[in-house]
């Protein structure tokens, strides 16, 4: 994404913070957790409320959603440069989210597939299969995978 | 004998706990029914 990211800092290992300065400021986190699969972990993402919980499925609308996902990608180049042997897992939390999510790598697959193969799965019939992803494909995307090259 | 004072930064990785229980609890579930690549 060529857009330029939010400044970040790493809480921990596997946990990132940062502010998200549009209409107001919104202090995010992006997590990396093991999956049940071995060397697959999820990447949560969401929004810190003031109560000390997480909303992984706010509509911020805070005017910023390019910088916002632009932040996310360069977390997630961070991460997996650490640990490239990973599979990171991501998916939206509600529907107009994953909608974002396949428009978002449709959009930017030229310069994600430089770095990392790509791929994704789609639900069909409660059953799902990991493809490599085609930009080209019109298919929808339930969840993407991301792996350094 | 010479003591030595050993540091043991705490990484916190892999983590042990999640900020988003109840998404890792649905990927798990999806990744339970999907075929993977390898």
């Amino acid at each position: 994404m060529s857009r330029t990211p939010y400044p970040y800092y790493k809480e921990n290992g596997s946990r990132y913070k940062f502010i998200s300065s549009g209409r107001r400021a919104i202090e995010k986190v992006v997590e990396f957790t093991p999956t049940t699969l071995k060397n697959v972990y999820n990447l949560g993402f969401g929004d810190l409320l003031p109560n000390g919980e997480m909303d992984d499925t706010a509509k911020s609308n805070n005017g910023d959603i390019i910088k916002v996902f632009a932040t996310v990608i360069s977390i997630l180049e961070d991460f997996t440069e650490t640990h490239p042997s990973l599979k990171i897992v991501f998916w939206g939390s509600t529907l107009e989210r994953t909608k974002i999510y396949n428009r978002i790598i449709k959009t930017y697959y030229q310069s994600f597939s430089k770095i990392f193969v790509v791929s994704g799965a789609t639900d069909a019939k409660g059953r799902s299969e990991e493809v490599i992803y085609n930009p080209s494909d019109t298919c929808f995307y339930s969840v993407f995978f991301v792996k350094r090259i | 004998m010479k003591q030595k004072t050993v540091i043991v930064y705490k990484t916190e990785f892999p983590p042990e706990e999640t900020l988003f229980p109840e998404k890792l609890k649905k990927v798990n579930e999806i990744l339970a029914r999907t075929k993977m690549l390898d």
